[in-house]
């Protein structure tokens, strides 16, 4: 594809999202200034299975993609021929889910000759502490803690990401859901858990940090969430209403613990002066409290976006598209979906 | 007028153009690479080769099964947003529709002996869905009137026109077919002069079982070629949406179950969710 000449006049990016259960779709002006941000989420529709079912979530995208794609230009009172280019995800993430917002994206493209720029979810949630930042530099690190990821990343002055760590097990997302679904508390785990956890003491029952102390910035989750099945099956008072605020508190203050000390660690070995935070569970109260106190006391610049950016959204992959189109990185139409895909 | 409709609900993946009712261009091929690759490329060259350009094209069309689901969501995900980023019309056309009309125009002498004399034809779309069963669709074929939502399409018999019109679908076991059918034929099944024609990929799928069938029952007859839905079947339904003013825009897959995952609630602590 023709690469596009920049010119001093605001650039919009559409940008749209379909990677897992949420269909989206955002209209970004210069990877900053967001005109719309459309979220339809699917969380009342898995809510019953206690976890996103692939299948279904494939039939909602494509019953709902055109109506998010026409309210997202809507509210940001653009028509198509005002957009420059799309933005869209196409990996990782579910292949049914993928290829409904890669087949609009496309088409949308095709119709419109515009340029397309298929973008990773993961680098896209890197890209989500850019949008408030826009002029920041390369040169720091990045921390995606979600419900399919808990990885390290170095990103160069080039914005060149190597991944540094990443979770052996469960993510510390997936951690929550499936804690949350084990004490019959609802779906999506983190939300509940994190305003559970504001009534509860974390210091009552003690969890353990598993590989805090490991030498390397990996993380494991899965031994922790057994630790908490096996502990209310011995203690059966656990399981009590009153009881579950300081269970939680503690489990989530062990998740937080372990985060936040192996990413200043790793910041500090790399010499690294910033750190980007982003995925659904940065929208943590108490994990955005903990990153602030520590960064603070080590000297060490902590960006999150605000919550409603942590979660999945079309318009961080606005923004990673917009950043692309800059540097000339467009994609043809032949560009095609994946389940799996490292930054 | 200008149509572009496509079908990906098989291992085939179709584009075709019609202009004013008559095929432009048309490409049709068992794709090697998957559809999300090729799609928008097809598109084009059938676009280019009618000679035309993807703005000048007036209304759209889509097969919208039931189907292979990673297909069928490849084209609609496609055709309806082409369709609201254009502003033109899209129609959704059913496979049976599809099939109904490709085994009517492939076999018309056949039903013209009939319909000449005032005798019953009817057409039964029978597709593999697989887990052993079939969903099968009785069409009627009635000379004009007033089409409705069930016509399918309008096509010319010797110098008459006939709607082919949809009755109803069923969805059964492979094994219960030969049973279920004579018995939702009612009163048509046992008129000795009746012609029933099957086809659709199924016929193939349950060779013995249809074979059986015609042996064992009068006028009923299975026509084995085009067991993939043919593109020029779908622009047919596509331009008798339009030309009998059907309303646009109804572009959602189609199903033949309802989808349910691992019974109603899930009590194992497995974790499906592979990504946020």
């Amino acid at each position: 594809m023709k690469k596009r000449t920049m010119t001093d006049r605001d650039i919009y990016i559409l940008g749209i999202e379909t990677s897992c259960d949420d269909t989206c779709a955002s209209v970004i002006a210069n990877g900053t200034n967001i005109l719309s941000n459309v979220v339809s989420s699917q969380n009342e529709i898995h809510k019953k299975y206690g976890g996103v079912v692939p299948e279904v979530a494939s039939r909602r995208h494509i019953e709902m993609i055109d109506i998010v794609i026409m309210e997202a230009l809507s509210i940001a009172g653009k028509h198509i021929e005002e957009i420059d280019a799309v933005s869209v995800t196409n990996r990782p993430g579910l292949i049914g889910s993928l290829l409904v917002g890669v087949g609009a994206a496309k088409s949308i493209c095709y119709s419109k000759s515009l340029p397309l720029i298929a973008v990773n979810h993961l680098e896209a949630h890197l890209y989500s502490n850019m949008i408030e930042n826009p002029l920041i530099e390369g040169g720091l690190l990045g921390l995606i803690v979600s419900g399919g990821h808990s990885s390290l990343y170095l990103v160069d002055r080039e914005w060149n990401i190597t991944e540094v760590g990443h979770t052996v097990d469960d993510a510390a997302g997936e951690a929550f859901d499936k804690i949350a679904r084990y004490l019959g508390l609802g779906y999506p785990g983190g939300p509940v858990i994190d305003r559970l956890a504001e009534s509860g003491s974390e210091d009552l029952i003690e969890f353990p940090r598993p590989m805090m102390e490991s030498g390397d910035f990996n993380f494991s989750f899965s031994g922790l969430k057994t630790s908490l099945i096996y502990r209310t099956k011995k203690h059966r008072e656990l399981m009590d209403k009153g009881s579950i605020p300081d269970l939680v508190a503690g489990f989530q203050k062990a998740v937080v613990d372990v985060l936040t000390h192996k990413t200043i660690a790793a910041a500090r070995k790399y010499g690294m002066e910033r750190v980007f935070v982003s995925g659904g569970v940065a929208a943590n109260s108490r994990l955005r409290e903990e990153f602030l106190r520590l960064g603070s006391e080590n000297n060490i610049r902590i960006y999150i976006p605000p919550a409603g950016l942590c979660m999945d959204n079309a318009a961080m992959v606005g923004c990673l598209g917009y950043h692309r189109l800059k540097r000339g990185l467009t994609d043809d139409f032949e560009i095609d979906v994946y389940s799996r895909s490292d930054l | 007028m200008k149509v572009l409709s496509i079908d990906s609900t098989t291992e085939r993946l179709s584009v075709i153009i019609s202009n004013n009712g008559k095929v432009a261009s048309k490409i049709s091929r068992v794709s090697e690479q998957n559809f999300m690759k090729k799609i928008i490329g097809d598109i084009d060259s059938a676009v280019k080769k009618a000679g035309t350009d993807i703005k000048n094209i007036d209304a759209f069309g889509v097969n919208l099964g039931p189907g292979d689901f990673t297909g069928t969501r490849i084209g609609i995900s496609v055709i309806k947003t082409m369709s609201f980023i254009l502003d033109r019309p899209g129609y959704g056309i059913v496979s049976p529709d599809v099939f109904a009309v490709g085994i009517a125009v492939s076999n018309l002498d056949t039903l013209w002996k009939n319909i000449s004399k005032n005798k019953k034809a009817l057409i039964v779309t029978c597709m593999d869905v697989k887990k052993g069963e079939i969903y099968y669709t009785i069409y009627d074929i009635v000379k004009v009137g007033m089409p409705d939502s069930k016509s399918a399409a309008v096509i010319g018999i010797n110098s008459g026109q006939y709607i082919i019109k949809r009755i109803d679908s069923f969805l059964v076991s492979s094994g219960s077919f030969a049973e279920h059918l004579p018995d939702k034929l009612g009163r048509i099944y046992s008129e000795t002069d009746k012609i029933v024609i099957m086809g659709g990929d199924a016929v193939i799928r349950y060779r013995a079982i249809f074979s059986n069938f015609v042996r064992e029952n009068d006028g009923c007859i299975v026509y084995k070629k085009n067991t993939f839905p043919l593109p020029e079947s779908l622009d047919m339904c596509v331009n008798h949406c339009i030309k009998t003013g059907r309303a646009a825009g109804n572009m959602n897959p189609v199903y033949v179950r309802e989808f349910i995952p691992f019974g109603k609630n899930r009590s194992s602590f497995n974790e499906e969710k592979d990504h946020d």
